[in-house]
């Protein structure tokens, strides 16, 4: 098979698990319930191997890459899945690229599914920073972190946190820390039900996967991970969102014919579905990179150019699919809503597209000035 | 909608100058986009009907109105009708005001009257080369030789500048730079030393002569220094309100002008079997676009009254200018879209009004610049 009929095959198999295990009605209970992500769902996940999509086999992964992680995770972005891929995938990329022994111990586990990961860092206008109040200590019995995070998207999900932080002795370093999420984690209520925040304590021992040397590398492309991730999923909620609104203005009709039939209608829809090719095109190219070079500048670039635009083109979606469903857009039953908050609520989480464009400039012109010295 | 902001003498005057307009400039407008300047005559045509000199005092045969609304018309109806060759507007809101305020009276007595009377054509030169936005990179320089200055230098984009006789040029005269290092002075043709270079060649505003101009050595006396030594950065700030309303009523009048024409054009034009303004699309933009000029009238005519009763701060004027200028240029881009090809014609005006429309939003202070004035009064 080539790698397009691969692709086509996995999305086709993906789609019918979820039409099954995640449909409108199933997020919907479990968004407006008190669950904070749907348990079973994963399991049947990870039966057909998407946790370990695009961990090498060698680490009991698929070895499938994250281009095929991505095109999954627009699956499950169509269907607002409320499991936790994008921040295992994150913490997964930036294990291979640690390539430390602890690494490697833990990534067949997260590989298989049975242990979730997230990332608990800081934010700073440049992106993914140390967490700013947690102190690693290195004591007798190795090291101890200790403090607060106050967002950490999936900690309701994880078992195991990668924490970025200074050490005592100012190094910044990069750790894994076990949690249980039944005490270590305080929900958040979130715009987006459909992936949660939790404000996580740390009071307990910690493995270090990488020491200064690395940290930076290490979690620029855990940072790049979660942002294709993120930015594929938007284009599922932005395809889905278009899908809903197109099929609805064929069949809604006012003033004797179909409301898809008036200008103002479909050039609107046209307009969101443009915005989504483009950004699943940028995204597909940006998955491409992070499987290529995952720490390099145009990697870098490339990722930050796609999130950019798959969130502004899952805004422009979501809002344009609660306009054309007129009032209908604004009932809690329809789904619009649901798909508008997975949009918002991604752009809080990771960025504003202006300052990922920022970021990608400036790497832009830093690579520039390196070929000028060249 | 309608404006409340004119009484009976102004709406008087305006049909003095839309007739005006229309009988004794419109007609020359083809021959001056091909000359790039319009007939120097036309001043004095002009001033004889009021159009120009109105707001200088009778006794130096002036009209003696001091109300800004007048000159709002005038600046209106040459933009309505997209007549732009002689700088009528440069005169009656940019120049008037610098004599007005900072001649003495001996200076008042031997250049208001010819400025009044349209015999005299003035141009203000601050723009060079280097120097655009920032005027404190101005470069010409002034310096004191017994009762005279000595100007070296080179201004260029400066609007009448090949049929003026008289150009306030601001030189630096104090080498140490500062914004107490400018100085107004006032230069006349036939001056040795002050030469015109081209007549430049723009995107659009062909009837419209804007030169460079060079000072190699000018001998300028002293009695020709405007304002005080050193004031000039200052003189230059306290006439801003008056320049960019000036812009700003002539983008709105020309977006209203060139929008209706288009609402006309949609109407007879047919595509697809039916008027093309029938269209959802051509529909909705239209009322889009008639509902912003709509907006942007009320707002300048806000600032319109405001301004003639003195009270308008340099703020309102960059907002109202930058607004109403960037609105221009989507106006007229969405009425060339809406005429199709002959949008592209230099023949249909919707042609002309896009590329007159493009300067609007530069000069006068650029659109940028007048965010910093309003971003700046904010505090931030």
């Amino acid at each position: 098979m080539s790698g397009s009929e691969v692709e086509t095959e996995l999305r086709g198999a993906i789609a019918r698990l979820l039409r099954d295990r995640c449909a409108v009605d199933t997020v919907a209970a479990l968004a407006d319930g008190p669950e904070q992500w749907d348990e079973g769902l994963w399991g049947a996940l990870a039966e057909v191997g998407v946790p370990g999509l695009a961990v090498g086999e060698e680490h009991g992964g698929g070895g499938a890459g994250f281009a095929l992680a991505a095109a999954v995770q627009e699956e499950l972005g169509r269907r607002l899945a409320p499991v936790p891929t994008v921040s295992l995938f994150a913490v997964q990329a930036a294990l291979m690229a640690a390539g430390s022994d602890i690494a490697e111990r833990w990534l067949p586990r997260l590989a298989s599914g049975e242990v979730i990961a997230a990332v608990a860092t800081g934010r700073t206008a440049n992106g993914w920073g140390a967490a700013e109040d947690v102190h690693a200590v290195r004591g007798r019995d190795g090291w101890s972190l200790h403090g607060h995070v106050p967002v950490v998207a999936d900690a309701a999900a994880a078992g195991l946190l990668l924490v970025a932080s200074i050490t005592d002795d100012g190094d910044p370093s990069l750790f894994l820390t076990e949690i249980d999420p039944s005490t270590g984690v305080h929900a958040l209520e979130a715009l987006d039900p459909t992936r949660s925040l939790g404000a996580v304590t740390l009071d307990g021992p910690a493995e270090c996967v990488t020491g200064p040397f690395k940290y930076d590398t290490v979690l620029a492309i855990a940072e790049n991970a979660a942002l294709v991730m993120l930015a594929a999923d938007m284009v599922g909620v932005g395809a889905e969102a278009t899908d809903l609104a197109v099929e609805y203005a064929k069949t809604r009709h006012q003033f004797g014919r179909a409301i898809g039939s008036f200008q103002a209608i479909s050039h609107r829809a046209a307009d969101m579905f443009v915005a989504v090719e483009s950004a699943r095109a940028l995204v597909a190219a940006a998955a491409g990179a992070l499987d290529e070079d995952p720490g390099s500048g145009e990697t870098r670039i490339a990722v930050r150019l796609a999130a950019a635009q798959a969130l502004d083109a899952a805004v422009a979606a979501t809002q344009g699919c609660v306009q054309i469903h007129g009032g209908m857009g604004f009932t809690w039953e329809h789904p619009a809503h649901r798909y508008l908050r997975r949009a918002k609520g991604a752009e809080a989480l990771i960025a504003l597209p202006d300052r990922l464009r920022e970021q990608a400039v400036t790497a832009v012109l830093h690579s520039r000035k390196e070929d000028s010295h060249a | 909608m309608e404006r409340d902001v004119f009484e009976a003498d102004h709406r008087a005057f305006r049909e003095v100058v839309r007739d005006f307009v229309t009988r004794e400039m419109a007609p020359h407008m083809e021959r001056w986009e091909k000359a790039g300047i319009a007939d120097r005559e036309i001043f004095a045509a002009a001033a004889k009907v009021g159009l120009v000199g109105f707001n200088v005092p009778e006794e130096f045969g002036g009209g003696g109105v001091d109300d800004f609304r007048f000159n709002a018309i005038v600046a209106e109806e040459l933009a309505a009708s997209d007549v732009h060759g002689p700088g009528f507007t440069l005169h009656n809101d940019v120049v008037a005001p610098y004599l007005l305020k900072m001649a003495n009276d001996e200076q008042k007595a031997r250049w208001l009257p010819p400025f009044a009377s349209g015999e005299e054509i003035w141009a203000i030169a601050m723009t060079e080369p280097g120097t655009g936005s920032d005027l404190k990179g101005i470069a010409t320089t002034a310096v004191r030789d017994g009762d005279d200055w000595i100007i070296n230098g080179a201004k260029t984009f400066i609007s009448n500048g090949i049929n003026s006789d008289r150009v306030i040029v601001v030189a630096k005269t104090d080498p140490a730079g500062g914004s107490k290092a400018f100085t107004l002075f006032v230069v006349e043709r036939g001056m040795d030393g002050f030469t015109r270079g081209r007549n430049l060649d723009k995107m659009g505003l062909h009837a419209q002569d804007t030169a460079e101009l060079n000072f190699d050595n000018v001998r300028v006396p002293a009695a020709n220094l405007l304002g005080e030594e050193g004031r000039g950065f200052y003189q230059l700030m306290t006439n801003l309100p008056e320049e960019r309303m000036s812009i700003a009523v002539s983008a709105v009048a020309a977006s209203r002008s060139i929008l209706d024409q288009t609402i006309e054009y949609a109407k007879t034009r047919t595509a697809f079997g039916q008027p093309i303004g029938s269209f959802q699309n051509s529909r909705f933009l239209l009322a889009e676009l008639d509902t912003e000029v709509d907006i942007a009238q009320v707002f300048v005519d806000r600032c319109l009254r405001a301004l003639s009763a003195k009270k308008l701060t340099h703020v309102e004027a960059a907002k109202a200018k930058w607004w109403t200028t960037e609105l221009q240029q989507r106006v007229v881009d969405r009425c060339v879209q809406l005429h199709g090809g002959y949008g592209y014609m230099n023949e249909y005006p919707v042609a002309k009004a896009f590329v007159n429309a493009r300067i609007q939003t530069i000069y006068g202070g650029t659109t940028e610049i007048m965010k910093e004035i309003v971003g700046r009064a904010l505090g931030v």
